[in-house]
């Protein structure tokens, strides 16, 4: 049974796909959140999100009255971001603009430790990281950082059984600490070991001050 | 709004990677990290974790994996949060300006309008034969004035009926040349602020606009 507690009424689809400007507008809002996720999972790194977001906007108000059913509005959504996505790295490759690719893998890198925006640049990095992973784990794992949207809503949105989607969300988890603790452990791990000695070793309150840290062991 | 998963021994998904006790522990911690952890699942990660440090690192580990992510996912998608429909956009912030830009240029003329209708009001109302001259000595006293440079030709703006006629409204445009005195505030030689005439230098107006 989907989760239905995210998805808009059926009547204010109804009134948006007759034309009625504060329903689109309402729908649009609920939406765009999980909208840009989809986005981010499917765009290519060297486009802007916003840019393609105004397109999907563009396309929700000029194609809204071809839906032919109020409760496949979400799919519906959901494939026109994903289109707009895949032409847009269609035509990204038709340019073969390779400059702003080589800058986008720059991006990527993991900056030097101690940097100001430290919080910031390992978040961003770790992001990228997940832009990597295969995109049916990518997805789930995106949407599942929308405030407010469940397994059981991402599962009904991808139409896929809800254990397979948290499977894949289990899968992508693991996969993203794994690339996390790789680099960290080997940026500062023969340190931590020794600093880790010295304090706490077991239970709860060392690991979580190992954690903040950035202290790694496998 | 939280997933309604619990620790459900029972529950185990036909396509779980593997189910040996570190991939039962990888399911607790993100059971955890949903907020969808029970109690029951809480006691099982702590009999698992034992007094290891171990899972408590892993724990705290994906905690702050999952932070992370939710902290890069949020800085991505902001800019594409901010989008809003086409139709929103026309009634939001261009459209009042829009709407004012395109009045701009009929203000002047409504301007000029007001104060048309306002002379020939003063000329066409019977004059009061005490207090104002004769119709039209005014206008033509007030052409002789060294400031007036000439006239515009009329512009003609409305014809409407009367019962004893048509009233046409039209604008006589008169063009006046008034020079402008500026001063600037600057300090004498006691401190004092004075008012001092400004010369206007035509080159140094241009180079600054």
């Amino acid at each position: 049974m989907p989760d239905r507690g995210l998805e808009a009424p059926d009547h204010v689809v109804v009134l948006a796909m007759q034309g009625d400007h504060r329903a689109q507008s309402d729908l649009w809002r609920a939406h765009r959140p999980w909208l840009a996720a989809v986005l981010l999972s499917h765009k290519p790194r060297e486009l802007d999100i916003e840019d393609l977001m105004q397109d999907v906007a563009v396309k929700f108000v000029a194609k809204l009255h071809t839906l032919r059913d109020a409760q496949s509005f979400r799919p519906w959504l959901r494939r026109i971001a994903i289109n707009i996505a895949r032409e847009a790295a269609r035509s990204l490759k038709t340019r073969g603009d390779q400059s702003i690719e080589e800058e986008g893998h720059e991006q990527g890198r993991f900056p030097e430790p101690g940097a100001q925006r430290q919080t910031t640049d390992e978040a961003a990095a770790l992001l990228q990281h997940a832009m990597t992973l295969p995109v049916e784990f990518r997805e789930p794992l995106l949407l599942r950082c929308v405030r407010g949207l469940s397994s059981a809503q991402i599962a009904d949105m991808l139409d896929l059984p809800r254990t397979t989607v948290e499977t894949r969300l289990s899968r992508a988890r693991r996969m993203l600490r794994t690339e996390w603790r790789q680099r960290h452990g080997s940026a500062d791990g023969d340190e931590a070991a020794a600093e880790t000695e010295s304090t706490e070793t077991s239970g709860p309150a060392a690991a979580v001050a190992q954690s903040r840290r950035g202290v790694h062991h496998d | 709004m939280t997933d309604d998963i619990r620790h459900d021994p029972a529950r185990q998904p036909a396509d779980r990677i593997a189910d040996g006790p570190s991939d039962r522990l990888d399911d607790l911690i993100d059971a955890i990290i949903d907020g969808a952890a029970d109690e029951s699942a809480w006691d099982e990660f702590r009999s698992l974790a034992g007094a290891g440090v171990e899972p408590w690192r892993r724990l705290a580990e994906a905690q702050r994996c999952a932070s992370l992510l939710q902290t890069g996912f949020e800085a991505a998608v902001a800019p594409a949060l901010a989008v809003s429909l086409p139709n929103e956009r026309g009634t939001t912030r261009h459209a009042p300006r829009r709407a004012f830009a395109s009045w701009r240029p009929a203000l002047g003329w409504a301007a000029a309008l007001i104060l048309g209708l306002g002379w020939a009001g003063s000329v066409l109302v019977p004059p009061d034969p005490v207090a104002a001259p004769a119709d039209g000595t005014l206008l033509a006293r007030y052409l002789e004035q060294p400031f007036v440079v000439g006239e515009l030709p009329v512009q003609v703006r409305g014809i409407s009926a009367v019962e004893d006629g048509e009233v046409i409204t039209y604008v006589r445009q008169i063009v006046e040349r008034r020079p402008v005195n500026l001063y600037h505030l600057q300090l004498d030689e006691n401190s004092n602020p004075v008012l001092r005439e400004a010369r206007q230098e035509p080159a140094m107006l241009a180079s600054r606009y």
